[in-house]
Formats: C-alpha cells, structure tokens, sequence
C-alpha cells in the first residue's frame, strides 16, 4: 500500500549488510554477500574481472558443507582440507566467503582468530578491507555483538594498516543497528566524526531511520541537530522523506506539514516519494479528499504519479468508503500505462466488502485474473472476510478450500469472520476443521486461534438461551 | 451481529492468556486420560479434540455431535453424547478459577 516502492528503498538502505545468515547452499556464497559488499567500493572492475576468471576457473571452489561446528579447531581442519584440495589459485573472495560462513556462526575472538589462521597457513592470502569488511558485517548477527566487538575489529583493522573509510562506518553501524544497538551506533558516527570523516548520506539517513523506529522524534531532531552543528552533515531529501514517513506513520500530520514546508525552505523540490508518503498519511486517517488533493498538486506540479501513489490512493479511498472514485482511479491508472497489481485489487476489494458487495469484490478477482495479475494470500484474505460477513457463506467455504489447497495462510480477522459465520449456521464441526488448519498451517497462534473458537462458542450458547436468532 | 467485544483480543489481556496456556496440577480423571500429571486448558483441548479425530468419535450422520465413548465419558460430566459447541465449556470445567 503506501510502503516505499523497491526503488526508492533501495537508494536508503544500500544493500550492504542485514542479509540473515546464508543458506547452505554453497555456490551463493561466493556470490552473495561479497559482491554486494564490492559494490560500494571503486575498485569494482578488478574485482569483476577476478570473478570472471574464478567462475571461469569451473566452479573450484566447490563447498559442499560449510562450517556446521563453531569451534575454531574444526574449522581449521576444514580450512586446511579446502586449501589442500583446490589446486587452482584462490583469491580474496574466496578466504572472505570463507571467513564469512564462519563467522556467521562462531563468536568474534575465534573469527579473528581464524582470519589469522588463514593467512599464516596461507602466506598468499593477505587480508583485504573487504575481509575487515566481512568481519564487521557478521559481527551484528552475533549474540555478542557490542560496541566493544566492533571496536576490536576496527582496532585489528588499523593493526593491520587499513585505516576505516567511509564504507566501514556504514557496514560498522548497519551492523549495530541490526543487533539493535542503535545508542551505539550513534555513539561510533559521532566518535568517527571526529576522528576520521563524516558519515555518508547513507549511513546518515540509515541512522535516521532506525532511530525514528524506536525512538522519539525529539531525539532524532536533537541527532540531526548534533551532526550539523559538529560535522556540517545535513538532513537531504531523502532524510527528510524518512522524517515525513514516521511523522505520518504516527498520524502527526501537522508535524509533517511542517516538515514539508521546511524541506521546500531548505531548497528542496518534494519528489514523488514525498508527495506518496503524504497521501498515504492522509489515507491511514481515512481522509479521501486531501488524498485526492495531494493527487491534484501532484499533476500541477508536473510530477508523473506512479503505481504506489494509484495503489495508496485507491486505499485510501476504498477505506474512507469512496469505492467509485477508487474504480475510477483504477481506469485512470490504466489509462495512464501502469498496470494494477495484486495490491491495488486487494484496496479495491477491500471496500466493496467493506461497502457490503462481496460478489461484486468476487468478480473483480475473476476480472484481475482475466488480466494476468495473481492475486496473493492478502487478496483471498480479504475475499474470506467479505464473503464471511455478508453472509454468502457457500462463497467462503468455496474459497477457503481453495486457499487450503494452496497452502495459503489465514490471517486473524478472516479467520474470526469465518469461523463465526460456521458456528452461526451450525457448521460447528466445519469450524473446528477451519481451526485446525489455521494451527496446523501456522496462520495464527494456537491462543489466538482457540480463543476466537471459544468466545464464539461462547457468545453463540448466550445468543441462544435468549432465544436470539442470528 | 455478535458484540463488538467479541473482537478484542485475548492475547492482550495477560490474566486470559495465562488462564489458557499456564500448565495445571490435574485432578486425578483428567490425568489418567491425558496421561500427564499437568497441561494447559489450550493443550487439554487440543488433546481432547485430537483424541475425537483420532477415534472418529463424530456421529456420521451429524459431525457436530460427538458420541462419547467410555474414555471420553469419564471426563466429560459422563454424557454419552455431547455437542462440539460445548467442548470448550465442558473442559473447562476441570480447569477452574484459582482459588487464590
């Protein structure tokens, strides 16, 4: 709905660290992380070239198993098997794959103590910034991930005469920020602000985002406010579409009014995002015609609106019950070249059901199929419940059986809804099936899940002994 | 339409949830049935119910009934028959308020 389109989340969170521990699946490894973490840094081409000749080498370096045991004596055995085994020469990818499948799962001091394993056993390997890099980016996903661990990393990297560049404070405080000590992290920015350089734009507006997670917004004006005044580093626009997206996430659209006209005083043009995120605060209060407001400065500003704007302001509407101007949106959005995906359908479903039309939400979903577009698990969710609760309950058990055949989760409110339409109409034991499946396919805790069962039950019997008809 | 409370969650209120999921000291017939000396009223349904399925205790002309047998009897008030819709009551039963 109105989330950050892939794009733009792309330009906040440069996919450098974050990624959960690798499958064990060997041939990503080499690829994976590494190559994203090359990424960053200039000297690309050599790099590119060298995994153009390593994958031309025919797959040498073939790991069957990775690192099972977290204990630093079986992985030098493993090590020095690899090494004996491969007869083709190894680059530094290789030994920072290596040292990274290991330190996904071995504590920190038998990291390092590995990395020194391998280059002694191995003269020709000498470790690169990368492979600090490597270091660092583990070092998150560790229980005991610290301030202090990622000091020690940095210190063993200036031992070794790599000074931290701008890359490293990133992966530092991405990897902080992961194990959720983001204290720390701002602690390391500030500490590295003096010492070395300021923080990118990227590692700046990343700390802005995990900060507006947890904490208040106060704190993060007082950070923004700290970094300009010591180091000169300024909210961009990208900062400032952040700032906006919690502000509205939070429902405080003064506050993001005002951030807005900061942002145009600043010297800023709001872009597409901006404008998105905007419309979505408007959506989530449910307030169709500033919604649609937003739209209309949108055009006059001559900015092209795109599917996320169509998808959040479809929501929007069909939520504040404005179902027609929702399906024109749709005819709009069509007109205008940007196909409707399983999001915009599920808005629009959501409220004819809302609006009582489940058949005609039902032959929406034909239509969307009809176009090629599959609905997801969301959009069959959404169905159930309407269906539920407009009483066509044949409808419903139709399309439970049919989510039950794809394995497709339930999710609270369809669930409940369904349910209760069975007890209503005496389908008791239909209903304990439903729960069963919803146990069994893990849509919802077994608490969660009971209760419901129970309350309705529940409220059924009472229901009944007043002699109610439901 | 059923009440609107119905919808809050039980999972907030954390006096409910303990009472669904804390495991329980059983009393003697339960225990010989469940064949544990403790269980929460959510795994003592589920075990119940499981032991229906299992035993395919559901009347087959009207799967909302179930025709208790001697097992089943004996913790359940010794009806021979019940409904499905009581279940839950009935189990409660044996999972009363703490006196404390």
């Amino acid at each position: 709905m109105g989330k950050l389109s892939p794009s733009f989340r792309s330009a906040i969170s440069t996919p450098i660290v974050n990624k959960p521990p690798h499958p064990p699946a060997a041939p990503s490894l080499l690829s994976g992380e590494i190559r994203s973490l090359s990424k960053k840094r200039p000297p690309k081409h050599s790099r590119e070239n060298q995994s153009a000749q390593s994958s031309a080498h025919g797959e040498k370096p073939k790991l069957p198993t990775l690192f099972k045991s977290a204990s630093l004596a079986d992985a030098k055995k493993l090590y020095s098997s690899f090494i004996n085994t491969t007869k083709a020469p190894l680059d530094v990818r290789f030994y920072n794959s290596l040292l990274q499948s290991y330190a996904s799962i071995a504590s920190l001091n038998d990291s390092i103590s590995f990395l020194r394993h391998m280059s002694k056993v191995q003269p020709s390997f000498s470790p690169e910034r990368s492979t600090f890099h490597v270091l660092l980016s583990t070092s998150g996903n560790g229980t005991d991930s610290s301030l202090a661990s990622v000091r020690q990393i940095l210190n063993f990297m200036v031992t070794q005469g790599f000074n931290p560049d701008k890359a490293t404070t990133d992966i530092a405080v991405r990897s902080l920020c992961s194990a959720g000590l983001i204290d720390e992290a701002v602690e390391l920015v500030r500490e590295f602000s003096q010492k070395h350089s300021p923080p990118d734009s990227y590692t700046y507006n990343h700390l802005v985002k995990q900060l507006c997670k947890s904490r208040s917004l106060s704190t993060v004006y007082d950070f923004i406010e700290e970094m300009r005044s010591s180091c000169g580093a300024t909210p961009d626009l990208v900062t400032y579409t952040i700032l906006i997206d919690n502000v509205c996430n939070g429902k405080n659209l003064r506050e993001a009014t005002r951030l807005v006209s900061v942002l145009a005083k600043e010297g800023f043009k709001p872009d597409c995002f901006v404008y998105n995120i905007i419309m979505k605060g408007y959506c989530m209060l449910g307030r169709g015609v500033e919604a649609i407001g937003v739209y209309k400065k949108m055009k006059e500003e001559g900015l092209e609106p795109d599917v996320v704007t169509f998808n959040t302001l479809i929501f929007g509407l069909s939520k504040s019950g404005r179902v027609k101007d929702a399906r024109k949106f749709l005819d709009i959005m069509a007109e205008m070249g940007h196909f409707p995906d399983a999001v915009t359908y599920t808005s629009l479903m959501n409220g004819m059901c809302r609006e009582g039309d489940a058949l005609g939400a039902l032959s929406l979903l034909e239509e969307m199929e009809a176009k090629g577009c599959s609905p997801n698990s969301c959009t069959y969710n959404t169905l159930l419940h309407g269906l539920s609760k407009s009483r066509l309950l044949d409808r419903g058990i139709e399309l439970y059986g049919l989510m039950k055949s794809s394995d497709m989760k339930l999710e609270v409110a369809s669930y409940a809804t369904f349910v209760r339409a069975l007890c209503r109409s005496g389908r008791i034991a239909e209903a304990y099936e439903v729960f069963d499946y919803a146990v069994e396919s893990k849509s919802l805790t077994d608490v969660t899940a009971y209760s419901t069962l129970e309350i309705t039950l529940k409220a059924l019997k009472k229901a009944g002994e007043k002699g109610n008809v439901i | 339409m059923l009440p609107q409370r119905m919808k809050t969650a039980i999972t907030d209120n954390p006096k409910k949830l303990a009472n669904l999921i804390d495991l329980v000291n059983l009393p003697s017939t339960l225990r010989e049935f469940v064949g544990q000396s403790q269980i929460s009223r959510l795994g003592c349904f589920k075990y119940v119910w499981s032991y229906i399925k299992t035993n395919n205790l559901q009347d087959p002309t009207n799967k909302n009934v179930v025709i208790c047998d001697e097992k089943l009897k004996s913790i359940l008030l010794g009806k021979s028959k019940i409904e499905l819709a009581e279940l839950p009551a009935l189990i409660k039963l044996h999972f009363p308020k703490n006196p404390k």
